[in-house]
C-alpha cells in the first residue's frame, strides 16, 4: 500500500530531524562518518518508522525484524535513528565516541540494544544477515531480515559469496539495501573499479532487483512491499543516494566520508539541512495543490 | 564577533599532518630506479602514503577497490610476470582478511611482494576492534618465507621498505597511524635488517620494543636512568628473522627482560623473545607488556595504550617492579613564572 | 560532561588569575629583554600594587598582585603588600580585568601625587605588554621574538591557571589525565614551554621538560613561523600546510589543547562562554 500523504509527510519530517541529529553528533563527538550517515537516512527511516516490525521499547523482542548494518561505519547515522525512536538519550549521544563508551564508530551488538551484529569491517554483515535469514527459516520464525551495505562494500568478494548463497538458499525473507552513493574514500566508484551494471549482477546472481531514488521514502516503501511479495528469491533495493545529502558543501564529496566541523561550519551544515527540508516541503505543498 | 570554536577537517587532511611519513616518497624513488616496482591499494590511495606512487606512476598503480584478498592474489600474479608489487592497506585487512592469500599465494609461491599494513595495533583507536590489528605479527611470523618488520617511526619505515623491496622476499611491514613521535631525527642512522638496534646501552634491565612502543621505552628508560637504573633499550624492528643474539646478550648481561608491543600478548614480540629465552635454558626475570587476550575497546589510541600499560608510564612501572626500586615521581607542581 | 567543581567556575575569577599570575609576571621577561627598564628603575626601591576591591570575599592572592623593584631586580608576587609605594586600585574585578585586557579603564592610583614620575615609569613598563596584542605592529625581529616568547610562556601558564580556576573544559581534560607533557618549542632556539598534567594536577614550566619525553609536541619551524601562528588567526590546518608548525603525538589531544588556548584568548579579550563542545 502506498504511503498516505500524512504518512509521507511524517517520514519526511523524521528524516529531517535525523539529519540534524547526525550533524549534532559529529560536532559533539569531534568527528564522524558524516557522508555515509547522511546518504542512508531515508533507507533507515523507511524501515524503522514504517516497514519494520520493531518495537523501540523492546529492541530485543524475539519476533522483531532484524536489521544488520553491514556498512558498520553508518553506525553514527543509526544512533541518530535510535535517538529519534527514544532508544538512546541525549546524554548517551553526547558521549558518542568517548573512550570506552558503548556508542562509537563501530558498535558491539552485545552492548547496544538494536545493533544486531558487531560490524565495521566491510563485507561481513551481509553474510551474517544471510545466516540470520536462513536460521529464521529453519526454525520457522516469522520475522524478516533486512541488511544495508554500501556500494563500495560490493568490492569485497565475500559480498558475492553471500549473494550467491542467499539466492542459492531461496531466502525470500531477506531484503538487501545498497546505499548507492557512488563514492568511496578514493573517489567515484565508476572511476575506481566500475560496479555497474550493479543491478544486472544481482539479477544474474538470482535476486529480484529494485532500483529506486534512495531519498524518496515513497519509492523505498514501495520496493520494500514489493520485496515482500517474492516467494523464492531474495530482493535487493539499490537505493540511489547522494553522499552527504542535506549539507550542500558535503554532497558528492569523497573527502566528507569522514570529518569534523568547527562551530561556523556546524551552523552552515544545519542551515543547509533546514533549507533543503523547507524546499522539500514547499515542493510537496505545490504537488498537492 | 564570535570566534569560531573547534576545527574543520576531512579525511584529505590526514596526509597534511603526516608529512614526515616518507615511505611513499621512498617508493617513488625506488620506482624511478626500478620500473618493475608496481603498487596496489584497496581504496586507500588518498589516505595512505602509497598515493604518492600513484601520483608519480599512475600507469603502475592499481586500485582494486575494497578487495584485499583479490589484491594479494593479484600481487602474486603480477610478481609471477617479473614485477615487484608493493601493497598497502590497513593492517587488519592486509593480514587477517587476506591471510590465506598471503600464506599460499605469496609465501608458499615464493613471490617477491611487500605488504605494508597501516593502522596497526590500536592506532585506529576510534575504529574499535574491527579495525585493530592485534594478531598480525603472530600470524605473519608463523608463515614460512615471510620477512616481518615493525619499524618504530617513519624514517625507519623508509629503511624497512627499502630493505624489503631489495630482499626480493615476501615481506610484511607494520606501521601505525603516522602521527606518533619519531625516535630518529632523520634517515641518517645505521640500520641492518634482522639486527636489533641498540638505542640505549644499559646493564640492569633490558626493554625490547618494536613499533610505536620504542619511543615510550626510551622515555621510560631515560626517566629510570635519572634514578640510577641502567636500562638497555633494544629496538627489535625485525620480528622475523628475530635477532636471537641480541636477546641472548640481554639475557646474560642484564638478566631482566621486558618486551613491549602494540599487539596481543599471544604470539607477537613477547612470545618470540620468550621462545629464545626458554630455548636457551637460562633463567631470566621476564615480563611481556602487550594487549591482554581480549578485544580492545573503542577510543583514543593513546588512552587505549595507556590503559593496558604499554606507554612510558606503564613501562616505567614495570621496570620499577622488576628492579624493586621506587622510581621517584616528579612531585613538583609549582607553576614556573 | 562537566566536572564536579565546575559550579565554582567564575569566568572573571579565571580572567583575574590569568592576568595577575600568567600575564603580569611576563614583565620579568620584558625586564631581562629590554635593558631600558632595569636602567629606568636602577635607583628605585618600591612596590607597585594592583588590586581589585570587589569581590571583597575573594582572598587577596586572587584579586591582587604586586611588583617589587630593588637593586635593579624585578619580582612579581600575588597578594596585597602591606606598604605599597603606588597602588592601582580597581573598584571591581571586571575593571581590573578590562584594564589588563587593554580597555580604557582608569584605576584609582594611590600615591600618585607623591610619585608622579615613578607612576609614569610603571605605566611605561606595563605598556610593554602591549606587544602581546596582535594589533600592535612588530616589525623588528627583536620585537617579534619577544612577542613569541611572551605568548608561549603566557599560554602554558594560563592553561595551568584555567585548571586551577576550575574551568570545566580544562578540568575535564586534567582530572583523569595520565602523566602527560604537552610541549611547545621553536626549532633552532631555546624558546620553549610545557604543560604537565596528571590526575587533577597541572603545572606549567619554561624550556624543555627533561624528565620524560612529551606526549604532544608542537614544534614551530622558526620564530617567524611562531609569530605568524600567534598573530594571525589562520586555521591550524593552514599553519601546518604552510610548514609553520608540526605536531608530534596525539592529534585528538593536540586539538583539545588548541581549543583550550582559544578559550584563553576569549577570556583575555572578555568574550567567553562554555556553551560549545570542547572537541
Amino acid at each position: 500500500m502506498p504511503l498516505s500523504g500524512q504518512e509521507h509527510r511524517h517520514l519526511v519530517d523524521v528524516s529531517h530531524k535525523i539529519r540534524q541529529r547526525i550533524i549534532d553528533i559529529v560536532y559533539q563527538a569531534g568527528s564522524g562518518h558524516v557522508g555515509g550517515s547522511l546518504s542512508q537516512v531515508e533507507i533507515l527511516v523507511s524501515l524503522y518508522f514504517h516497514a519494520m516490525q520493531f518495537d523501540p521499547k523492546q529492541p530485543r523482542s524475539e519476533d522483531r525484524d532484524r536489521f544488520v548494518l553491514s556498512k558498520g561505519h553508518g553506525g553514527l547515522g543509526l544512533c541518530a535513528v535510535f535517538a529519534e525512536l527514544e532508544m538512546l538519550t541525549d546524554q548517551e549521544l553526547a558521549r558518542f565516541g568517548e573512550t570506552g563508551f558503548y556508542l562509537g564508530m563501530h558498535m558491539d551488538h552485545t552492548k547496544v540494544a538494536g545493533i544486531e551484529a558487531s560490524t565495521g569491517s566491510l563485507g561481513h554483515g551481509f553474510g551474517v544477515s544471510v545466516g540470520m535469514a536462513l536460521g529464521a527459516r529453519v526454525q520457522k520464525f516469522p520475522w524478516w531480515t533486512y541488511c544495508l551495505i554500501s556500494d563500495g562494500e560490493c568490492y569485497e568478494g565475500s559480498i558475492w559469496e553471500a549473494a550467491m548463497a542467499a539466492a542459492g538458499f531461496g531466502l525470500n525473507k531477506l531484503t538487501l539495501f545498497i546505499d548507492r552513493n557512488r563514492l568511496t574514500m578514493d573517489g567515484f566508484t565508476e572511476e575506481e573499479m566500475p560496479l555497474d551494471p550493479l543491478g544486472d549482477k544481482y539479477k544474474a546472481f538470482g535476486w529480484k532487483v529494485w532500483d529506486v531514488d534512495g531519498h524518496d521514502v515513497r519509492a523505498l516503501v514501495q520496493a520494500i512491499e514489493g520485496a515482500k511479495q517474492e516467494e523464492d528469491k531474495p530482493s535487493v533495493i539499490i537505493a540511489n543516494t547522494i553522499k552527504g545529502k542535506g549539507v550542500d558543501f558535503m554532497e558528492e564529496q569523497a573527502k566528507w566520508h569522514y570529518g569534523a566541523l568547527d562551530s561556523e561550519m556546524y551552523e552552515k551544515a544545519k542551515a543547509s539541512i533546514q533549507a533543503q527540508y523547507d524546499a522539500q516541503l514547499a515542493a510537496l505543498q505545490e504537488a498537492s495543490s | 564577533m564570535k570566534k569560531v570554536q573547534g576545527f574543520t577537517w576531512t579525511v584529505e587532511d590526514t596526509n597534511l599532518i603526516t608529512y614526515h611519513e616518507i615511505y611513499g616518497d621512498v617508493l617513488v624513488e625506488l620506482g624511478q630506479q626500478d620500473e618493475r616496482i608496481v603498487c596496489l591499494t584497496a581504496d586507500l590511495a588518498n589516505t595512505t602514503k602509497i598515493g604518492r606512487f600513484k601520483e608519480a606512476f599512475p600507469e603502475r598503480f592499481f586500485n582494486v577497490g575494497i578487495a584485499e584478498q583479490n589484491m594479494v592474489a593479484m600481487a602474486s600474479g603480477l610478481a609471477a610476470t617479473g614485477l615487484k608489487p608493493v601493497i598497502s592497506t590497513y593492517a587488519i585487512f592486509a593480514t587477517l582478511r587476506a591471510a590465506e592469500f598471503i600464506r599460499t599465494d605469496i609465501a608458499y609461491n615464493q613471490r617477491d611482494v611487500t605488504i605494508i599494513g597501516t593502522l596497526s595495533g590500536v592506532s585506529f583507536g576510534q575504529g574499535g576492534a574491527t579495525h585493530h590489528a592485534q594478531e598480525d605479527l603472530a600470524l605473519m611470523r608463523s608463515i614460512p618465507n615471510m620477512l616481518v618488520l615493525a619499524p618504530c617511526d617513519g624514517y625507519e619505515a623508509a629503511k624497512a621498505v627499502r630493505a624489503a623491496v631489495a630482499s626480493s622476499s615476501p615481506a610484511y611491514i607494520r606501521i601505525a597511524r603516522s602521527v606518533e613521535h619519531y625516535v630518529h631525527k632523520d634517515q641518517d642512522f645505521a640500520w641492518t635488517l634482522g639486527k636489533a638496534s641498540l638505542l640505549k646501552e644499559g646493564s640492569d634491565i633490558t626493554v625490547i620494543a618494536c613499533g610505536i612502543t620504542v619511543y615510550h621505552a626510551l622515555s621510560a628508560a631515560e626517566r629510570a636512568q635519572a634514578d640510577g637504573v641502567s636500562v638497555r633499550v633494544l629496538n627489535m624492528h625485525t620480528l622475523k628473522p628475530l635477532d636471537h643474539e641480541a636477546v641472548l646478550q640481554a639475557l646474560t648481561e642484564t638478566r631482566r627482560i621486558v618486551t613491549v608491543e602494540d599487539h596481543s600478548i599471544v604470539g607477537g614480540l613477547g612470545s618470540a623473545v620468550a621462545e629464545v629465552i626458554a630455548s636457551s635454558g637460562k633463567g631470566c626475570a621476564f615480563r611481556k607488556l602487550a594487549h591482554p587476550d581480549r578485544f580492545s575497546g573503542m577510543g583514543y589510541p593513546d588512552d587505549l595504550i595507556h590503559d593496558i600499560g604499554i606507554d612510558d608510564e606503564g613501562i616505567l612501572k614495570t621496570i620499577s617492579e622488576l628492579m624493586k626500586v621506587d622510581i621517584t615521581v616528579d612531585d613538583d607542581w609549582q607553576d614556573e613564572s | 560532561m562537566t566536572s564536579e567543581t565546575s559550579q565554582h567556575w567564575q569566568p572573571e575569577n579565571v580572567r583575574t588569575r590569568i592576568f595577575l599570575r600568567s600575564v603580569l609576571p611576563l614583565l620579568k621577561v620584558v625586564w631581562q629583554d629590554r635593558a631600558q627598564f632595569p636602567h629606568k628603575f636602577r635607583k628605585t626601591k618600591a612596590v607597585f600594587q594592583f588590586v581589585a576591591l570587589e569581590p571583597a570575599a575573594l582572598p587577596p592572592e586572587d584579586r591582587g598582585a604586586y611588583l617589587q623593584v630593588q637593586e635593579g631586580q624585578l619580582s612579581v608576587h600575588t597578594g596585597i603588600h602591606q606598604q605599597p609605594t603606588l597602588t592601582y586600585e580597581f573598584k571591581t574585578q571586571v575593571a581590573l580585568n578590562d584594564f589588563f585586557a587593554g580597555k580604557s579603564v582608569l584605576p584609582r592610583i594611590r600615591g600618585l601625587f607623591r610619585h608622579p614620575i615613578l607612576n609614569m615609569k610603571v605605566l611605561q613598563l606595563l605598556m610593554a605588554l602591549r606587544i602581546l596584542d596582535p594589533e600592535t605592529p612588530t616589525k623588528k625581529p627583536a620585537d617579534r621574538e619577544l612577542r613569541v616568547k611572551l605568548i608561549m610562556y603566557m599560554l602554558t601558564h594560563a592553561l595551568s591557571q584555567l585548571q586551577k580556576g576550575q574551568h570545566p573544559d580544562m578540568c575535564q581534560l586534567v582530572d583523569k589525565s595520565p602523566d602527560r607533557i604537552y610541549q611547545w618549542s621553536i626549532e633552532g632556539t631555546d624558546i620553549a614551554s610545557y604543560l604537565r598534567m596528571h590526575k587533577g594536577k597541572a603545572k606549567s614550566g619554561r624550556g624543555i621538560y627533561s624528565k620524560r619525553r612529551p606526549f604532544v609536541h608542537f614544534v614551530f619551524s622558526s620564530i617567524d613561523a611562531a609569530f605568524e601562528v600567534y598573530t594571525n588567526t589562520d586555521s591550524q590546518m593552514a599553519a601546518v600546510e604552510k610548514g609553520y608548525v608540526y605536531t608530534w603525538g596525539s592529534p585528538e589531544y593536540s586539538r583539545k589543547i588548541s581549543i583550550l588556548q582559544q578559550k584563553i584568548d576569549e577570556l583575555l579579550t572578555g568574550q567567553y562562554g562554555t556553551e560549545n563542545p570542547s572537541n
